[in-house]
């Protein structure tokens, strides 16, 4: 017996999908479907978008039939289904919209698709239609995965005591799943904006960059706390223009880091990272494999995705707890060589030297660092009294500033400024200047 | 009603086929047409594997009650016709015809860069059957806001 979660790729929306319906005066109707939704095992749910027919008959008559078509090897499924409800709000209802607001914005119609409705079917009985060839599955992903891969990782994962090896261990356990393209976006949930923190597999990490929420694939997991995902976007319009090589020089001009992306990518997942239901950053992860992200390897994202934003928030919890370190004795020996530091308050940008290293809360807490060190001498610091600096002022910071750090300190890094900033143990970290400071705060 | 010129050329291009039906408890079923033909401006073939859809022959066989899609894979442009068919069984010329049909769905598809083992699940021409249908209605079924519409006729009938 054929169940509904043996048809998995089925409800990818590979391939349309159809559904027939019959008038009360016994005239059938058939529409193409964008999406079939597996509700449960004895459930399913269609988008509603555009079928006033589909709609009308079937509240004339309940009976309905559907054709699913194998993403993976083209079998066909019969289904014959009975119309139970149809739902315009609701967990269901948001799950649905929220992965057309995906599939729409990821290929440049956002907004265009629009949920009306999910209508739910009891499904009667699965047929497997005859096919004239034995049906052949070259997809290059397998369909299932080895549950002590995931184990390791998840283990590895909780091991870490550090903010920069926990996102490490993330990365590892993707890459040990098969995913090689993967980026890990820190959420502000105050600005409502994510901002690049690691990456693996690309040319240009785009460490810094940020998208907002509810912006493409990443921002609508990160606003709606849920796992959206393409796994084929030949099927559709590609926004191959969003992919174009760009400099150091377009970054100095714009301010602006160009996130990391994969211009042949077939399939892409967004799954947020939720500890104790906050939202703590977005795993994004992209393959050129049609059919990458099986609900199997889904759940493995989801589940490390998680881990990590759990040992993500201890790492913060636990970084206040430093003891304050001695300021450092010896001053290491520095070059004379001026550093030109400007600030922008306006919108926090810094540049050293001119080039563009970062704006918002990491280059306030730079500018901040900074201003200390010219003031009063100072290159140590603890992120106890990160947090309670008043000048910052960030009512969230303290959720996520070992992640901030992070992200600055592997941007100074990236750019090979003569500015660095270095991990000193838990909740410390410590500038490393090259050089002399000059600092200019404008508008 | 008589088909627009639009609509004939389409239904006999690479495009999918798909063919509702319903028995005699008003349950609907679905089934694929390998092929089209125009017969006059009120009348098309279409060509059905009894072998792969044998509810959607038995039932046009039972009431006739057709409709039927036809979708083009490469931008969704689509439009359902409907009407009442009857059955006869296929001759070498209509198997001839199918083939060409087959042939060019092939080249579309994998012009589309879909691998042809996706798609022949889908094609076979055993107990190939054609249903004759006398359309009555045709409507545009393109996804969007004209989903649904009537099909413009070139003549009103």
């Amino acid at each position: 017996m054929i169940r509904l979660r043996d048809l998995d790729d089925c409800f990818e929306g590979v391939i349309p999908s159809i559904i027939a319906t019959v008038a009360a005066d016994g005239t059938p109707n058939i529409s193409y479907l964008s999406h079939v939704v597996l509700v449960d095992d004895a459930h399913v749910a269609i988008s509603n978008q555009f079928l006033a027919k589909t709609a009308a008959n079937m509240r004339a008559n309940p009976q309905a039939s559907l054709l699913l078509v194998s993403a993976r090897d083209g079998g066909q499924y019969r289904l014959d289904v009975t119309w139970v409800t149809s739902r315009d709000e609701g967990e269901l209802f948001d799950r649905v919209s929220d992965q057309l607001r995906a599939s729409s914005a990821q290929v440049g119609l956002a907004g265009v698709m629009r949920l009306k409705a999910v209508d739910i079917f009891q499904v009667n009985a699965i047929v497997a239609v005859a096919s004239p060839v034995e049906t052949i599955d070259t997809s290059d992903v397998p369909s299932t995965l080895d549950l002590t891969v995931l184990g390791r990782a998840m283990s590895a994962i909780s091991a870490q005591s550090g903010t920069e090896q926990a996102l490490g261990a993330l990365l590892d356990g993707c890459e040990d799943l098969g995913f090689s393209q993967v980026v890990v976006l820190l959420g502000d949930n105050v600005r409502r904006l994510l901002t690049t923190v690691a990456s693996r597999g690309y040319d240009r990490s785009g460490i810094g960059s940020e998208i907002a929420f509810d912006d493409g694939l990443i921002g609508i997991a990160a606003g709606s706390k849920r796992p959206v995902k393409i796994n084929d976007m030949s099927r559709v319009l590609r926004m191959g223009a969003a992919i174009e090589a760009t400099s150091d020089s377009d970054e100095d001009r714009t301010r602006t880091i160009v996130l990391p992306s994969l211009p042949d990518a077939i399939s892409q997942i967004a799954m947020p990272l939720l500890a104790q239901g906050t939202l703590r950053g977005v795993l994004f992860v992209e393959s050129r494999d049609r059919l990458a992200f099986t609900t199997t390897h889904e759940t493995a994202l989801e589940m490390m995705a998680n881990q990590c934003a759990l040992a993500l928030a201890l790492c913060e919890a636990l970084a206040p707890e430093a003891e304050p370190v001695a300021a450092s004795a010896a001053h290491q020996q520095r070059g004379n060589r001026a550093i030109q530091i400007s600030h922008h308050t306006y919108d926090d940008s810094v540049f050293i030297d001119n080039a563009y290293v970062i704006k918002g809360v990491a280059g306030r807490l730079l500018a901040y660092m900074l201003d200390a060190y010219i003031s009063e001498g100072r290159r140590d610091f603890t992120n106890r009294e990160i947090r309670l600096a008043e000048t910052l002022r960030l009512p969230d910071i303290k959720d996520n500033l070992e992640t901030r750090l992070l992200l600055l300190r592997r941007r100074l890094d990236e750019k090979n400024l003569p500015v660095r900033l270095i991990h000193a143990g838990r909740g410390q970290v410590t500038l490393a200047i090259d050089g002399m400071p000059v600092f200019s705060h404008t508008g | 009603m008589r088909l627009s010129e639009e609509i004939k050329r389409f239904v006999v291009s690479p495009v999918m086929i798909i063919v509702g039906t319903r028995d005699g408890a008003n349950r609907p079923s679905i089934g694929r047409a390998v092929g089209a033909r125009i017969v006059d401006d009120e009348n098309i073939e279409l060509f059905i594997s009894a072998w792969q859809w044998p509810e959607t022959t038995s039932n046009l066989a039972a009431n006739g009650q057709a409709a039927i899609t036809f979708s083009r894979p490469a931008d969704y442009v689509s439009y359902q016709l409907k009407g009442a068919a009857c059955l006869r069984p296929a001759e070498q010329e209509d198997l001839e015809q199918s083939r060409r049909y087959q042939a060019m769905l092939y080249a579309h598809f994998s012009g589309l860069g879909h691998p042809a083992h996706l798609v022949s699940p889908f094609i076979t021409e055993r107990e190939l059957t054609v249903a004759r249908v006398f359309v009555k209605e045709a409507y545009v079924q393109t996804p969007g806001p004209k989903a649904g519409t009537a099909a413009g006729e070139d003549v009103a009938s």
